[in-house]
């Protein structure tokens, strides 16, 4: 499968890059976009090659980060545009989706996307339970119960006001 | 227990910053502790290398339910008597029934791969004693079988470790599959190039299995069948020339560090050492061991070299008991066949058998990451996620995070939410906050 980068006839004139991702589909990418990954853009640097083998990206979290990368290689969008892009972006989008995509930004270094993700991640989960975490997370509890509870009774107040959620 | 509590609860409450060495000094000093595959496979291999053995049958006297098998473990460098220190280790795994036979395929960075009769492999890490049972290879264990053989090595290219199964059928077709622990299924390879291993075990070396062939339809019978891991691609090496004797019972292995032949002539082996890998020419006979009992009597008990040190002194796992053979010596060599024991080397390591935790991206997001979502979360849950568990705590009790947080929170405006306080002048002060948004 290609995907062609939608972003209309001025940046499919320009330079493009293959990125494959681990599960085999293949995105056509313009150069500019590519490049505001850092880790891409070392690559293209060093290599003549135009195809790059993502090995620990699938193919949805690619498309995302592609799409994201390309609205904001393009040049014609107010920077108002890209930010309520980003918004929209990130909504409605499930916290596990939201790790894979937070994964590929630390692989691929796209750094801006990396905190929008993160902040949207903060915002999801600073209501939840400690156990809520722990599973989300996969994060074996290694406190004695009685650890845990002296752990808890040490800040009492910031258990004690708001209904915390465990979905 | 109570020092536990007494550790966890002082740190945040007296907030004495406690030396924060930096993460890169302390994973040095890790790298420098003891069961890690780094320092290990840095160091000569001799130094750190273990011998793991045990009776292959599993003792009677078992727990009701939980079997366990014994198997010893000790350091083997220097190699004297002296030295052969053992320390007990139990192999566990609840499916393993007291008259299996238990084999150890062998052992690779600090893994050991145990079949049980025959058709239960366990990947077993003896120094973090961590096992994993792998899913049944779906070979039918019908009547038709010759031999069934295994190996067991590392994947470098894909950072994976595999088991693979040789099967032979009474009609001598070898049936060859592959497992992998990243993707813990089993596929079937159909370009085995022929012969018969006559049911001789694989062995590991440069990221390729190795095997003894034989190959009836050609002139020279013997050769090594390399088996390379990572592209599951065949290739032939040639075996040293043992001379005239055409009848010789050949077993590959690796000693040393060197891809090694065993020559079982009738009345002694032939140790040869492929010096230089792949370069056929650096064959090279390093010891003679003679035999006191014509192993040919007995079928299924084979002496085997298991490790040669720097002044070629040679540890052989004589089928029932462990001797070391020193040529400069004559010495008896004891021989029972009542019970079996079988051995293989190993080194301590931390890798575990149970990659799966990893294999899902997203589960073990990196501490960066976690960092990175963290600081961008309110006080009072950050107050709440130290209880999540105690790297959590640490990490968010760092003066490091406490920075980071900062940062993010004067960076942007948009997260700022100021907060007012007041309260009264006079005793009990009673202070509120209030957040102006």
């Amino acid at each position: 499968m290609v995907t062609t980068d939608e972003k209309g006839p001025l940046t499919a004139k320009k330079k493009s890059v293959i990125i494959r991702s681990c599960d085999g589909d293949e995105f056509l990418v313009s150069e500019s976009a590519a490049v505001l990954s850092t880790s891409l853009k070392k690559i293209l640097e060093e290599k003549e090659d135009r195809l790059i083998h993502l090995s620990d990206i699938d193919n949805k979290t690619l498309a995302m980060v592609i799409a994201y990368l390309s609205t904001h290689a393009d040049d014609g969008l107010s920077d108002d545009l890209k930010r309520s892009f980003d918004q929209e972006f990130v909504s409605g989008k499930e916290f596990d989706v939201l790790k894979y995509l937070v994964l590929a930004t630390d692989t691929l270094q796209v750094t801006c996307l990396c905190y929008t993700v993160a902040k949207k991640m903060a915002d999801i989960m600073k209501n939840k339970l400690v156990e809520w975490v722990r599973r989300e997370f996969d994060i074996q509890n290694d406190y004695t119960p009685e650890a845990e509870a002296e752990i808890r009774r040490l800040d009492a107040w910031a258990w004690d006001d708001r209904q915390l959620e465990d979905d | 227990m109570a020092n536990d509590i007494e550790v966890i609860t002082e740190a945040p409450k007296d907030s004495l910053p406690l030396p924060n060495l930096p993460e890169e000094i302390i994973e040095e000093i890790l790298l420098r502790l003891p069961a890690h595959l780094k320092v290990s496979t840095r160091n000569n291999t001799y130094a750190h290398n273990k011998l793991i053995f045990g009776s292959k049958r599993l003792p009677w006297d078992l727990y009701t339910c939980s079997l366990r098998s014994t198997v010893y473990s000790g350091s083997i460098y220097p190699l004297t008597d002296e030295n052969l220190f053992v320390e007990r280790v139990w192999f566990y795994y609840p499916c393993v029934e007291q008259d299996d036979l238990v084999w150890l395929v062998g052992s690779c960075n600090g893994l050991v791969c145990v079949s049980v009769s025959p058709e239960i492999i366990i990947l077993w890490n003896p120094t973090t004693r961590k096992s994993k049972l792998l899913p049944d290879s779906g070979t039918d264990l019908g009547f038709d079988i010759y031999s069934m053989s295994y190996g067991f090595g590392y994947d470098e290219l894909h950072d994976d470790y595999k088991v693979v199964e040789n099967f032979e059928t009474s009609l001598f077709e070898i049936h060859v599959k592959v497992y992998s622990l990243r993707t813990n299924s089993w596929k079937v390879l159909s370009n085995w190039p022929g012969g018969s291993t006559f049911g001789g075990p694989g062995k590991f070396l440069h990221g390729a299995i190795h095997w003894s062939v034989c190959q009836f339809d050609r002139p020279v019978e013997w050769v090594i069948v390399s088996h390379d891991l990572a592209m599951d691609a065949f290739a032939e090496l040639l075996m040293p020339n043992f001379g005239d004797n055409d009848d010789v019972r050949v077993e590959v292995n690796v000693l040393g560090g060197c891809l090694a032949v065993y020559c079982e002539h009738n009345f002694y082996m032939d140790v040869w050492l492929m010096k230089k890998y792949g370069v056929s020419k650096s064959w090279t006979k390093v010891v003679r061991i003679p035999f006191f009992v014509d192993f040919r009597d007995h079928e299924f008990v084979r002496p085997s070299p298991l490790s040669l040190s720097m002044d070629g002194k040679i540890l052989i796992n004589y089928g029932s008991n462990l001797q070391i053979y020193d040529s400069s010596k004559t010495q008896p060599h004891l021989f029972s066949t009542t019970i079996e024991i079988d051995a293989t080397t190993y080194f301590e390591s931390l890798v575990s058998p149970n990659l799966d935790d990893e294999i899902i991206i997203g589960r073990a997001l990196p501490k960066e990451t976690i960092t990175e979502i963290l600081v961008r979360l309110p006080v009072k849950s950050l107050l709440r996620f130290r209880s999540v568990s105690k790297g959590w705590l640490s990490l968010i009790s760092s003066s490091h995070f406490v920075k980071a947080h900062l940062k993010v929170l004067t960076k942007n405006n948009a997260y700022i939410h100021d907060k007012l306080t007041f309260g009264s002048t006079t005793f009990p002060v009673d202070l509120y906050t209030l957040s102006t948004l």
